[in-house]
């Protein structure tokens, strides 16, 4: 997962139409959201993560339960020059 | 004599300015010259020589004898000695960038410095000649907008690129890109000086989780939006600084709604045949860009990578091919690269990857088309040296770099769907892979780097083959943009 010092960058893929409650809830629990589109694009230092989601298996918290399909971590990509 | 990498850091290396004749000063005020007639600040005839001849009785070397002032340097001691003065040793960079570094510094250069708040007094003898003394501290080099030259075959942009993507032709009828948006999410947007040189419109923005705007401390996007230009110079493109999130660059360009976004990077995903599901919020983002938002996006197909999403059946998936300097019946020979991807998807039933190509050097670097990159940075250093073809032969902090690989070809492509995008605004994503498709040029030699080989036609290696600028814009020019909803059902 992309990582920079003990921050993590994740999707959160919420349930249809429910981005927005999704993203105040994550906000709440302290994460940085950098973005909401299909999925929510957020980022929080590892140990947020963990309080908040149980790392490294990933348990959706009680309040998010019924909203949140999935998280899913970044990874650097593969530049396609060299 | 030295070199600017080789300054001495025991050497004071200054410029003496000689008194003028009529009592005026070039430091009288700041804009002294401007205002000053330079008669008024020319010193007296044979001044300039007496001064020299002073200065190297004093034991200083003169390098040069100017109308207005003379280069010299001395030892440390003996310029503190002279003016009684103190100096101090100063690091400079000697690249051009920005003032904010706070990444890992390039190349450094000592040199002494006058002490901020030290005395300095001219000597009785020399007072007469010189009304003051400056050291002189080393510059910033900044990157040419002209590429360097290199003994091996290689392209240049723009016109090289241009010339074998036919796009020249369709330039000369006055579709240049122009009123296209164009964005490319990426490692950074160095503002290149080639960039400014050529009038681009070169725009750069950052992802959320990204920072230092102004820098490329890889040089990897920098570089390859230069191939955007040689297809379509008149585009109005942006590039997307990418933070630890690429799933969050490619959605922050997605919401500036451009007509075509490209993209030279990738996951490898062999083997698979199930989407892993941390790829999942990008594969959703692009399905997004092209179905909802209507935006043309290309996808470079890898470089031996099974690339996703380059593999997705909704993006044009942008392979290589390799024109070598030889000519045969009066056209350049084209072969598939090396290099370059091609393969079927596992993961998306029927899909092959790629759709068309661009141009990409062959192995084993693919250091084929001169390109821009932030003087030093990671591409910069990294090829830099003798040794083609595992070096590029340019200079770790010249700001060039010779490479390609289909991260250039996907914005070769990028740029040639502007050009449609011009000439038909209405143009679906599909219509216009369909059109590139359709008129392609053929490459019947060589084979990809996954060893499939190039034949007559549709094939493995390049798909429908090289793109066509001018034919494609021909056929697009005559297309009829329909909603296929409002067609009747087949029968």
């Amino acid at each position: 997962m992309a990582a920079e010092g003990d921050i993590l960058s994740a999707e959160v893929e919420a349930v249809p139409g429910r981005q927005r409650q999704v993203a105040t809830a994550l906000t709440r629990l302290g994460f940085k959201v950098l973005h909401i589109g299909t999925t929510i694009s957020v980022r929080a230092p590892k140990q947020v993560w963990e309080q908040a989601f149980g790392l490294p298996q990933v348990e959706v918290p009680g309040e998010l339960g019924e909203l949140v399909v999935g998280v899913h971590f970044a990874e650097p990509p593969d530049l396609h020059a060299l | 004599m030295t070199t600017m990498t080789e300054r001495r850091e025991d050497t004071v290396y200054f410029e003496a300015a000689l008194r003028p004749d009529s009592g005026a000063s070039m430091f009288a005020e700041s804009s002294a010259t401007q205002s000053t007639g330079l008669e008024q600040l020319r010193p007296a005839p044979g001044l300039a020589e007496r001064t020299a001849s002073a200065l190297q009785a004093k034991g200083f070397t003169v390098r040069h004898v100017g109308t207005f002032s003379i280069s010299a340097e001395g030892p440390r001691s003996l310029w503190e000695s002279t003016f009684h003065t103190h100096v101090e040793v100063r690091q400079a960079d000697l690249e051009g960038r920005p003032p904010d570094v706070t990444a890992a510094a390039g190349p450094q250069v000592p040199y002494l410095a006058h002490v901020s708040g030290e005395p300095f007094t001219m000597p009785q003898d020399l007072e007469p000649y010189i009304e003051r003394a400056y050291p002189q501290p080393p510059p910033r080099f900044f990157a040419s907008p002209i590429p360097p030259r290199v003994a091996y075959h290689h392209l240049r942009v723009p016109d090289d690129v241009a010339l074998l993507l036919r796009a020249h032709a369709v330039h000369d009828r006055g579709i240049t890109g122009r009123g296209v948006l164009v964005a490319m999410p990426d490692t950074g947007f160095y503002r290149h000086p080639f960039y400014d040189h050529h009038g681009y419109n070169f725009n750069a923005t950052l992802a959320p989780d990204a920072t230092r705007v102004q820098r490329d401390e890889h040089g990897h996007g920098t570089a390859e939006a230069a191939n955007i230009f040689a297809s379509a110079r008149d585009v109005d493109f942006v590039g997307v600084k990418m933070g630890a999130n690429a799933t969050l660059a490619f959605k922050t360009a997605s919401d500036l709604s451009p007509a075509v976004m490209t993209n030279s990077w990738g996951y490898h995903l062999p083997g698979l045949d199930t989407l892993p599901n941390f790829l999942r919020p990008l594969e959703l983002a692009v399905v997004e860009a092209v179905r909802e938002r209507g935006i043309t996006v290309c996808f470079s197909a890898g470089n031996g990578h099974v690339a996703f999403p380059g593999m997705m059946p909704d993006v044009i998936s942008v392979g290589g091919v390799f024109v070598d300097e030889t000519q045969v019946n009066g056209d350049f020979k084209l072969e598939a690269s090396d290099y370059a991807s091609s393969f079927d998807s596992l993961i998306y039933a029927g899909r092959h990857v790629p759709d068309v190509c661009g141009l990409v050097g062959k192995a084993p670097r693919a250091i084929y088309i001169v390109l821009p990159v932030e003087p030093g940075d990671e591409i910069d250093t990294s090829l830099a040296g003798p040794g083609y073809p595992a070096k590029d032969g340019t200079a770790p902090d010249d700001g060039w770099a010779v490479i390609s690989g289909t991260s250039a070809a996907s914005p070769q492509v990028a740029g040639v769907c502007a050009l449609l995008k011009q000439a038909q605004p209405g143009l679906s994503p599909d219509l216009v892979k369909a059109v590139l498709k359709a008129s392609a040029r053929d490459v019947v030699d060589g084979k990809s780097a996954m060893g499939q080989v190039a034949g007559d036609g549709y094939d493995g290696p390049t798909g429908a083959g090289l793109v066509d600028a001018e034919a494609a814009y021909r056929l697009a020019r005559s297309v009829t943009p329909r909603n296929l909803n409002t067609l009747p059902p087949p029968r």
